[in-house]
């Protein structure tokens, strides 16, 4: 191989180590609750701690807005939340119950990565976390 | 549209506008919180305005709640058969009920495409004229009683002219009925600020309007009929047949039905039998054809008949004519047919140079292309007498 050859392929190799690979779009937490609201039909901060029968998730057919539009009581309580849960992984939540383990999991672990948190669900991370298992 | 108006939604209306309940989010929420105050706030910097209701603003705070502005309740009535085509239709229906079986039989007696080939196309071409002006705009009487006489004497249209009549008294009686209808919904009272007598009052404004523009249109059709009438019973009787017919030629001119597109015409010119003659003098005698147009567009004219000529690509029906510097127009128009026949015509009479052999085919079989149509046997001889007295006339020389 010749030096020119080499010196191509390390440019290459630099080039495509510099390039961002997948990125992931930053959910904002008042989408990510403002769905909540709407799709759980949550009308009061106590909702969150109540241990009525509900729905698991959201379906995949329910993505949440990028841009979402609320009532006027809708918006209240979504800004109640907010105020009440303030966090960086409240964007990531889909349950009501997320909403509150978010809290707790940003004050116990607050450096777990983005990509993480968009594959993986905060209940699963909040389980493994409490288990103790590596970071 | 109903199912707003008929759903637990509240619904405010104010200076002919509905106002629906505002959604928020953290931009909507800062503006409102921005331009806030009593009772109207104007938030955004647009103000909407109503040619009827005067400037209005676009947000109103009703007891701690905020509407937004949201359609004219005018222009929901204007453009509901746009906006919901279906409902209008049933809505229509429902409104009209009683004549629509009546008006079921009632058709214009020329479509506007008829009209214009008629009465722009025909007085083109036929000699209708008087001195040496071409006539301006339409000459009714002059073309109806040139295709009177080309018609077969004499002419019997009794059960068309009955038919006409009734057509006439059914519409006068429909137009009397829609004038009734429309005295009795004219005085509609102005829109209630809401709930369910929100519904019942676009119900019955678009009433009115369903009434409104249905008996402009029948009074328009009534009119056209009875402007009919008033011309002599033998050319109202001609234009009955060929109404019926949908197919006339005179003087070599002429119109029939397009089979495959409905509502459309071809209007045709017959070329006549005419010469041109090849490299070598050699006369060819081309016979009669019809060089036409079709009213659907595209503008490109073709032969109708079985035809072989240097600027068609074969032998064959309706093949469109080879034309140079001929841009087509895109809409129909009588100006526009008549451009297309002179240049059909044109080109089959004058468009091949027997020195250059344009086209796709050459008469004496040599050129650049190979020729896929030949033309032996329509030689004649140079002495045929025809030539020789003039009858025909070489069109190339």
């Amino acid at each position: 191989m010749t030096a020119i050859m080499a010196l191509l392929l390390d440019r290459i190799k630099a080039g495509r180590e510099q390039k961002p690979g997948q990125q992931i779009w930053p959910p904002t937490a008042f989408a990510a609750v403002a769905a909540i609201v709407q799709m759980f039909g949550l009308t009061g901060l106590a909702d969150l701690e109540s241990e009525r029968p509900r729905r698991e998730t959201l379906t995949p057919g329910e993505r949440r807005s990028l841009f979402p539009l609320l009532s006027a009581a809708q918006y209240q309580l979504t800004m109640a939340i907010l105020q009440e849960y303030d966090n960086p992984y409240l964007g990531y939540a889909r349950t009501p119950g997320e909403i509150t383990i978010s809290h707790q999991l940003w004050q116990g672990h607050a450096k777990i990565d983005p990509m993480s948190l968009a594959r993986t669900s905060l209940t699963a991370i909040w389980r493994q976390q409490s288990a103790g298992w590596p970071k | 549209m109903w199912q707003l108006l008929r759903g637990t939604t509240e619904i405010i209306v104010q200076d002919g506008f509905l106002y629906v309940p505002l959604l928020f989010d953290p931009d909507i929420a800062a503006a409102v919180a921005a331009g806030g105050g009593e009772g109207r706030a104007a938030v955004c910097s647009c103000e909407a305005t109503d040619l009827n209701a005067g400037p209005a603003t676009p947000l109103l705070q009703r007891q701690g709640h905020y509407f937004i502005q949201s359609l004219s309740l005018a222009a929901l009535v204007d453009h509901y058969d746009a906006v919901f085509p279906e409902e209008y239709e049933r809505a229509r229906k429902a409104c009209l009920g009683e004549i629509l079986s009546r008006l079921a039989t009632c058709r214009p007696l020329l479509d506007s495409t008829l009209q214009a080939i008629l009465f722009e196309v025909f007085p083109y071409f036929l000699r209708t004229r008087i001195g040496k002006k071409r006539p301006q705009g339409r000459n009714v009487e002059a073309v109806l009683a040139a295709l009177a006489a080309s018609l077969p004497t004499p002419v019997r249209a009794d059960s068309l002219l009955r038919a006409l009549a009734e057509q006439v008294a059914t519409l006068q009686g429909v137009v009397q009925w829609l004038a009734a209808r429309q005295a009795a919904v004219a005085a509609l009272p102005p829109p209630p600020a809401g709930g369910p007598a929100l519904q019942q009052w676009l119900h019955q404004a678009l009433q009115a309007r369903i009434i409104a523009r249905e008996l402009a249109r029948r009074q328009e059709e009534l009119a056209a009929l009875q402007s009919w009438q008033h011309l002599p019973e033998r050319q109202l009787a001609v234009l009955l047949i060929l109404a019926a017919r949908g197919a006339a030629e005179v003087d070599g001119i002429g119109f029939c039905r397009d089979a495959k597109r409905s509502g459309a015409y071809w209007v045709y010119k017959r070329s006549g039998p005419f010469v041109l003659q090849d490299y070598y003098g050699r006369p060819y005698l081309f016979p009669d054809c019809r060089v036409a147009v079709s009213t659907a567009g595209p503008f490109q004219p073709v032969v109708l008949d079985t035809y072989k000529h240097p600027l068609l690509r074969r032998l064959a029906p309706r093949q469109p004519i080879c034309l140079t510097d001929y841009q087509p127009p895109q809409e129909f128009s009588a100006p526009a047919v008549i451009r297309a026949l002179q240049e059909g015509l044109n080109a089959l009479y004058y468009g091949y140079n027997s020195r250059k052999r344009n086209g796709y085919n050459s008469l004496d079989g040599l050129g650049q292309h190979h020729s896929v149509v030949d033309f032996a046997d329509w030689r004649l001889p140079k002495n045929d007498p025809r030539l020789l007295s003039g009858e025909l006339e070489v069109k190339n020389r």
